[in-house]
């Protein structure tokens, strides 16, 4: 994958704050990490920029001893460490931030500021000398915080706030942070960035990962551009643009398979006029009234799939909630086969066919605890054969699980076994399965190849197009872009919640398709 | 959703075949108990065999006192059914011993109140009644933790006082009866008493009722689409809401149907055993519930034998005291220590110790 | 989420291990009595005691009465067994039995829940002679203690009287008022009401008497509210009859610098500077004699014995080092008319109630 990178790294100022050599990481057959490189130098803002999965945070906790890598070195001030756990990080000057702030609720911010090296006197605890230390950190970040109140109470930018005084109490002279600008409203973004501004130029380190190319720039002396795993680059942030962040990070364009190829085996007829599926002004709000999804209008015609790209943590998942029913969106409507489920909860728009393959079957797609036939009987045991007023007939759960088993050739031992006894590949044969047999007008897949291998990638592709093929509409979201080309007609791009852009299936500009993933392109300039 | 379900799921990743293993390491809590209880017993110079012998004998040497083991037996054999349900759908009800008070309350108040209907027809209304008690005094916490997502552990945790306050308000007030100085309602009529199961033993027929109530547990967990979005429910929560479960269904009907458990329960000890309601008169049946469905991993079958062995465990330590000095903490030290196992749940910390060990 | 869980769990932890520890682990019962050197002889009575709800160590009735069975212990030389229970309101009945099969010769049983059932068994089991608290229980072969409770409320309204009239005693105020507070409104608690406004007006027909009623016997901050009335009122004695919301009495009155009178046990000592005295309950009295009689051979049973105040059953307790002498050879005077049959206390229980106390 040696891409034609004419930027490499410049010479990188002697004085390396933290040097990664050749660290590799892998969980069973997934390799996470592969011979990464990375130096930092002191008192710069260095970025790792990737799409997810692409084994950014596995490296930073590789750095802050929560994951020991399989090989290479870590070396802190010229010096290797053997970065055993946290506390070893710590020692070494090293403090992270991760993504969901790590504060004990019930303590007041100035308990969690000292928690663990309380300042005392005499042995007790000095709360004034605690309050005086604390209130210089908060005017060396130019930060106002009420702390006493319970920690709980106080808004997510100034809990991230305090988990960095956190480690300047520590003194942590590196610090790291994880993706910190996702749970942030963009007028606290840019506070972060005031902060992480001023905090270099006293001469601290600050390691910043993230996947939004615009805010990367915007921070970042330098960054690196981690895919699959492995280091693409290191460039200086003046001597790029976001256009070419992006093309390193997402890669080359796979080749959309057209009308020749595996995807040819399955006949593609055109997608009949009626919709399958419609969205329509849908807004869902979060915590804090952030916006994430915003005035969504989207829809699946009978026989179509529609892809929808974008990194994680851009609406996706509010996106199936609202599909499926699992939650309101406000404002806004959503049809079925022409008919208002806006208000349907989710068992009413499973019986008026609404399938659904889980990004995370093993959450949402199957219950671990029980047998085989507990994960295949769900959308079904309510009704007859498998159930007459109320009770369940076990001969006919244990003959539909068998069917199932065998129409999609599942190797298991039997109904009553252990879900929990099901490799990947054949516990996702089975969620799709059960899903796709069910009439279904509408499929909603989410991910759906993700953690299985080529032999059942090939079988979830081959289910949906046949479904295509029979008149089903699907609305597909993924990550993998190859997934998107291959099978989708139209790809729409979701990026903080709002639809970006849409592309036919015959005119992708893998360039313009990035960039709006990214968000280096709005949807506003791309029209 | 549920710690303890879940957390003791993934500590069993051989689930076949591993029937008497796992059945074997139920019984470590129990074990465990005893060697801590015969430890007590030899640094305070007993003998703990002799000791034990005594136990068992008080427990279980003839059918009056069987019988009267069984009666102790009874009582948290429902809380425990009750308290197991709610675990099994993933709502961690501890507000079993509330509804025990309403519908105690309740079937008293029928018994001394319609003083001559008919047997049968005032026996269907005290339960009845104390059914409906105690599912609505669970209703309450079930509706915030499905609406609001209100801590229920709290919520009910919390009603249990104001059960417990509220009955003995009624029972020292209102409800006083004639001439007692002592807080306790009236008796209720004979009619609505249950009959002694193994006279002249303790034990009614309410004990029946109780194992037709675990058996009803099985059929119902085993058996029906209820039972099925229960399990489904507490076991993988988010899978059961995205197959068109109703959370909000299942955690509301969870409450009620443990809370009508509950409150049947208080109806059984006091038409069964107290004839009538007397302030403050559970020693705790639904904490021990709480334990008794632990231990027996919140199945039916699993509470009937937790159940027996605090059933034994209670009517045992009171019997033995006539012939031997025995301090009532002994009792604490073993109920006690089965607990904390129960609790700790031993099976979870078995993978890592094989491995150590291998 | 997994943080609320966890911490749920946690209380569900604690919980649980409270459920094993109730009751509340008291001190535990010294068991030394039986086991006395030379204490056992073959001709040894046999004794059960039943304690009641609440156990050994709640400091008051069970305590009291576990006083007089190790003295009778120590002086006679008797074997005694006592039983306890948490769940002893369910299982009183099947111990009672048990001790029966067990062949002791005397069952003393302090748990009030069982009266009914103790009418059943004690014909049973003819051998046993069994003595029940507080409630006459009818049986050839049972004997029930009674106390004059009556008469020991009326000697301390007298002593309340006096002392709610004299302004040189730290505490009091120049107004003639002074309250009972009942747990219960029934004629059970009424008994003492009725005898403290009695004794209170035969010293004193100016003093007002204020009555209330908790309607909760565990409670202690109702006690503290009712108490805390009375004090606005003007009150600056209150005798308390309720139990353990008595106890909110006691602080109350040691709160706001006035006086209670405790009840059963001598309350003295919880609060020694608001305690004006206690009315005493002597159960040690009753268990103590239980014993004596049977091994005298006149524990005949089919017989309410009644603990007076001539029998020392009721009396005052320690009484406020500053109450004047001669309210207390007042109090003394009174105590030799009711012992006289100069003086008769209003019993409620046998008589009904006064012109002076509605029902």
């Amino acid at each position: 994958m040696t891409a034609d990178i004419a930027i490499t790294s410049r010479s990188v100022p002697a004085a390396a704050h933290l040097r990664l050599e050749g660290i590799t990481k892998r969980f069973g057959s997934v390799v996470a990490n592969e011979g990464v490189d990375l130096k930092v130098a002191a008192g710069t803002i260095h970025a790792v920029v990737g799409e997810n999965g692409a084994g950014k945070t596995t490296l930073m906790r590789i750095v802050y001893g929560l994951e020991r890598p399989d090989a290479g070195s870590v070396e802190v001030n010229g010096a290797r460490v053997e970065m055993r756990s946290p506390q070893v990080a710590i020692a070494h000057g090293i403090g992270m931030v991760q993504q969901h702030v790590q504060l004990i609720s019930g303590l007041t911010a100035l308990e969690n500021l000292v928690l663990g090296r309380e300042p005392s006197r005499l042995g007790a605890f000095n709360a004034a000398a605690a309050r005086r230390q604390a209130g210089e950190l908060a005017d060396r970040l130019h930060t106002r915080i009420d702390w006493y109140a319970p920690v709980e109470r106080l808004s997510v930018g100034h809990r991230q706030r305090l988990e960095i005084m956190r480690l300047l109490y520590r003194d942590a002279g590196l610090l790291i942070f994880d993706e910190p600008t996702t749970v942030l409203t963009p007028g606290e973004v840019d506070d972060l960035f005031a902060v992480l501004r001023s905090l270099a130029a006293d001469g601290r380190t600050i390691l910043f990962i993230s996947h939004k190319l615009r805010e990367v720039l915007a921070i970042a002396e330098r960054v690196t551009v981690m895919r699959r795993g492995r280091v693409v680059a290191t460039v200086e942030s003046r001597g790029t643009d976001a256009g070419q962040l992006a093309r390193l990070m997402i890669g080359e364009a796979p080749e959309p398979v057209r009308a020749t190829g595996e995807g040819a085996t399955v006949a593609r007829r055109p997608p009949r006029d009626e919709a399958a599926l419609a969205l329509e002004g849908c807004a869902v709000d979060g915590p804090g009234g952030r916006r994430l999804l915003d005035g969504i209008d989207l829809a699946v015609r009978a026989g179509e799939i529609v892809g929808v790209a974008g990194i994680e943590g851009n609406g996706q998942r509010e996106l199936i909630d609202i599909v499926l029913g699992m939650r309101r969106p406000r404002p806004g409507r959503v049809t079925l086969g022409g008919r208002d489920v806006t208000h349907s909860g989710v068992r009413a728009r499973r019986r008026l066919g609404i399938s659904y393959i889980p990004e995370d079957r093993n959450v949402e797609g199957a219950d671990l605890a029980g047998s085989i036939s507990t994960t295949a009987i769900c959308l079904r045991y309510d009704r007859p054969p498998l159930s007459r007023a109320g009770i369940l007939s076990l001969g006919s759960v244990r003959a539909f699980t068998r069917g199932l088993i065998e129409r999609f050739g599942i190797v298991a031992a039997g109904p009553d076994a252990p879900m929990r006894s099901l490799s990947g590949g054949n516990a996702q044969r089975l969620v799709v399965g059960r899903e796709i047999d069910a009439s279904s007008r509408c499929v909603l897949a989410a991910h759906p190849t993700r953690g299985v291998d080529v032999k059942g990638i090939a079988f979830i592709h081959e289910q949906l197009l046949r479904l295509r093929g029979e008149g089903t509409g699907i609305l597909l979201i993924s990550e993998e872009l190859a997934e998107l080309f291959r099978l989708a007609d139209r790809i729409v791009v979701l990026y903080e919640g709002q639809i970006v852009g849409e592309f036919a299936r015959d005119a992708v500009d893998i360039d313009h398709l990035s960039r709006l993933m990214t968000g280096v392109e709005t949807g506003g300039a791309a029209a | 959703m549920s710690v303890h379900a879940s957390a003791e799921r993934v500590a069993r990743p051989r689930v076949v075949g591993g029937h008497l293993e796992r059945t074997l390491w139920t019984l470590v809590p129990f074990g465990a108990a005893l060697l801590a209880g015969a430890l007590v017993l030899l640094l305070s110079g007993r003998d703990p065999l002799v000791t034990y012998a005594l136990l068992v004998e008080q427990a279980f040497g003839g059918h009056i006192a069987i019988g009267n083991t069984l009666a102790q037996t009874t009582p948290v054999l429902f809380t425990g059914l009750a308290t197991a349900l709610a675990f099994r759908a993933g709502v961690f009800n501890v507000g079993v011993e509330g509804s025990l008070y309403l519908g105690a309350f309740a079937a008293a108040w029928v018994g001394f109140t319609f003083v001559g209907a008919p047997g049968p027809l005032l026996l269907l209304g005290a339960f009845g009644t104390a059914g409906l008690a105690g599912a609505a005094w669970s209703f309450l916490p079930g509706l915030l933790r499905a609406r609001w997502r209100v801590d229920e552990v709290v919520t009910t945790l919390m009603l249990n006082f104001v059960a417990i306050n509220l009955t003995s308000y009624l029972v020292n007030g209102p409800f006083l009866a004639v001439g007692t100085a002592n807080s306790m309602s009236p008796l209720v009529d004979p009619a609505a008493r249950l009959g002694s199961l193994i006279p002249p033993s303790q034990v009614s027929i309410g004990f029946v009722l109780a194992l037709g109530m675990a058996l009803g547990f099985g059929v119902v967990f085993g058996f029906t689409a209820l039972g099925y979005e229960l399990r489904v429910s507490g076991t993988s929560p988010r899978f059961a809401a995205a197959s068109g479960i109703s959370i909000f269904r299942v955690i509301v009907v969870a409450m009620l149907i443990s809370g009508l458990i509950a409150g049947i329960a208080g109806a059984v000890q006091v038409l069964g055993v107290n004839g009538r309601f007397i302030d403050r008169f559970s020693p705790g049946y639904g904490f021990t519930g709480i334990a008794a469905a632990l231990l027996g991993r919140n199945t039916a079958l699993g509470c009937v034998l937790a159940a027996l062995f605090f059933g034994a465990l209670s009517n045992g330590s009171a019997m033995m005291q006539l012939f031997t000095d025995i301090p009532l903490d002994l009792v604490n030290v073993l109920s006690g220590t089965v607990m904390i196992f129960a609790v700790l749940d031993v099976a979870r910390l078995r993978p890592r110790r094989l491995r150590e060990a291998g | 989420m997994l943080r609320v869980r966890l911490s749920a769990f946690l209380a569900l932890l604690v919980l649980v291990l409270a459920a094993c520890g109730q009751p509340a682990p008291s001190p535990a019962p010294t068991q030394a009595g039986g086991e006395t050197p030379g204490a056992t002889s073959a001709a040894a009575l046999r004794v059960a005691m039943i304690i009641a709800q609440g156990g050994l160590g709640d400091q008051s009735y069970n305590d009291l009465a576990n006083e007089g069975l190790t003295r009778a212990e120590q002086e006679f030389g008797i074997e005694a067994q006592r039983v306890e229970s948490p769940d002893i309101v369910s299982q009183g009945e099947a111990v009672l039995r048990q001790a029966g099969t067990a062949d002791f010769d005397v069952v003393i049983d302090l748990e009030w829940s069982t009266a009914e059932a103790l009418t059943v068994i004690a014909p049973e089991f003819a051998d046993t002679r069994w003595t029940f608290m507080n409630f006459p229980v009818n049986g050839d072969n049972v004997t029930s203690f009674v106390f004059a409770e009556h008469e020991g409320s009326y000697l301390a309204g007298a002593l309340a009287a006096l002392v709610t009239s004299d302004t040189a005693i730290p505490g009091i105020n120049p107004e003639k008022v002074i309250g009972v507070i009942g747990g219960t409104k029934s004629t059970g608690i009424d008994k003492f009401l009725v005898g403290f406004i009695q004794g209170a007006r035969d010293v004193d027909p100016d003093v007002e008497v204020l009555t209330s009623y908790t309607n909760d016997f565990g409670d202690a901050a109702k006690g503290q509210q009712a108490a805390e009335a009375m004090f606005e009122q003007g009150a600056d004695i209150v005798f308390q009859v309720a139990g353990g919301a008595g106890l909110g009495v006691i602080q109350a009155a040691a709160d706001a610098g006035v006086y209670a009178i405790g009840v059963d046990t001598d309350q003295s000592s919880i609060a020694p500077a608001a305690v004006l005295t206690s009315m005493i309950k002597r159960t040690d009295l009753a268990v103590y004699e239980s014993v004596k009689r049977a091994i005298e051979g006149t524990l005949s049973g089919g017989e309410t014995v009644n603990l007076d105040l001539a029998a020392g059953g009721v009396e005052l307790g320690t009484i406020h080092p500053s109450v004047p002498q001669e309210y207390l050879d007042r109090v003394d005077e009174l105590r030799q008319q009711i012992v006289s049959g100069q003086i008769k206390v209003w019993n409620v229980i046998e008589q009904g109630y006064p012109d002076f106390l509605s029902e």
